[in-house]
């Protein structure tokens, strides 16, 4: 209730209240599923992170998630984490866990972050590890795991759903609820910020894909009052994004800069940015494709998901096509 | 005595009102206007006194009502593990 209301006020008034941080793209796994394309670019530097932070804060963001590539690669991650606390930022960061041994949560836990998000895709090493590609991750996300839930850190267990582990979404939630884990499946895979879909090759789909929407027909919810609002996100009104090299984007799935920070004040940026001016100005009348679409209400299409797999954040996304069809034939009961 | 917002405890001003997140996890509340101010003064270490002063004269109470509230206030934010 009061997420909505923060949601709608900090929307009406251009609020980033929530937001993504990415420190890096370096990153020691290589997952197949992974959408970073990594660019020849200075990261931010530690000071440059803190100035981000402060203009953030200023801007009036909350919800702040640090994210990469890895950002336990960067030597000064505890400093940042650190910095954003103290800035009363609530603070969530996405991680492979790979890097997170007893010492490293102990820090954790004494800077205080809200949530620690991880990505484990089995509770087979085999299948884990072959979706990471590096030989004993698994063993490592689980000795993460084993020690957030001993710091008393609060976990989330995040799992894309693909051809080698959709089977598995019984066990992986059973293990979180035993463990008092929050998990989220997500059965969408996008394409890599530059178009270039070789990583979608283990996206499920056909029946496979029915099969596991059908399981969260209860949880679909249509805003009639605000159809828009279903198939156009929050990105560049209330939601922000900037990638490690300083780039100001409306959401990490659309790679359109409206601004470097090291060359524009983030409130110059944000506040006048013509990208992100047409962004917020998107209609459900702009969506020449999905407007007069017979299963509009079935669809949460994401403009970034559908400017990766169309080239235009007007056009339809194929795989949102795909879930509305579905959610129409089994979800309108 | 002076009292202090735990150092996990998120918030931010929008819109002229607080909203909060609970240390250590992701759930929201909002303040009130007088619970906004308290909080305010309370992220930049003021003095208890200075609070019931600022409450006192923003709300045109006595200083003993505004030392009630801000009790109250703080019995609340400890409760909710945001203050201590």
């Amino acid at each position: 209730m009061i997420e909505k209301e923060l949601a709608e006020i900090s929307e009406e008034n251009l609020i980033p209240a929530w937001g993504m941080l990415e420190l890096t793209h370096r990153c020691n796994t290589k997952c197949s599923h992974c959408y970073v394309v990594r660019q020849k670019k200075t990261e931010l530097s530690t000071r440059e992170v803190k100035d981000v932070l402060d203009q953030l804060a200023e801007a009036g963001n909350l919800f702040l998630a640090f994210t990469g590539g890895e950002p336990f690669l960067r030597k000064d991650i505890y400093e940042i984490l650190e910095y954003a606390v103290k800035k009363r930022f609530a603070v969530t960061v996405l991680t492979n866990a790979t890097l997170l041994d007893t010492a490293a949560v102990k820090k954790l836990k004494k800077i205080g972050i809200h949530e620690l998000s991880t990505s484990l895709y089995s509770l087979k090493a085999e299948v884990h590890d072959g979706v990471t590609r590096v030989r004993g991750s698994f063993l490592k996300v689980m000795r993460a795991l084993k020690e957030l839930k001993k710091a008393g850190i609060s976990v989330k267990v995040k799992c894309p759903l693909l051809t080698v582990n959709y089977s598995e979404k019984k066990a992986l939630t059973d293990f979180a609820k035993s463990n008092g884990f929050k998990i989220l499946f997500d059965p969408t895979i996008a394409p890599k910020n530059d178009g270039n879909v070789e990583n979608t090759g283990q996206k499920i789909e056909g029946e496979i894909l029915a099969g596991v929407i059908k399981q969260h027909c209860a949880g679909w919810q249509y805003s009639t009052k605000f159809p828009e609002r279903n198939v156009i996100c929050s990105a560049g009104k209330n939601f922000i994004a900037i990638n490690p090299y300083g780039d100001v984007l409306p959401c990490l799935q659309i790679p359109h800069t409206a601004g470097n920070i090291r060359e524009k004040s983030l409130k110059e940026i944000w506040l006048n940015s013509p990208m992100l001016n047409k962004m917020r100005g998107m209609k459900l009348s702009d969506l020449k494709e999905c407007v007069n679409c017979e299963n509009i209400r079935y669809c949460n299409r994401c403009p970034g998901l559908a400017l990766l797999e169309s080239g235009s954040l007007y056009k339809k996304s194929g795989s949102a096509c795909e879930m509305a069809a579905i959610r129409s034939g089994h979800c309108n009961g | 005595m002076g009292y202090k917002i735990e150092k996990g405890a998120a918030g931010r001003e929008i819109n002229g009102k607080y909203y909060i997140v609970l240390p250590k996890e992701m759930k929201l509340i909002k303040l009130n206007n007088s619970g906004s101010l308290i909080f305010d003064l309370l992220c930049k270490n003021t003095k208890e006194t200075a609070i019931v002063k600022a409450l006192s004269e923003k709300y045109e109470i006595t200083a003993k009502e505004a030392a009630k509230d801000l009790a109250a206030f703080i019995k609340e934010l400890k409760k909710a593990k945001i203050a201590r």
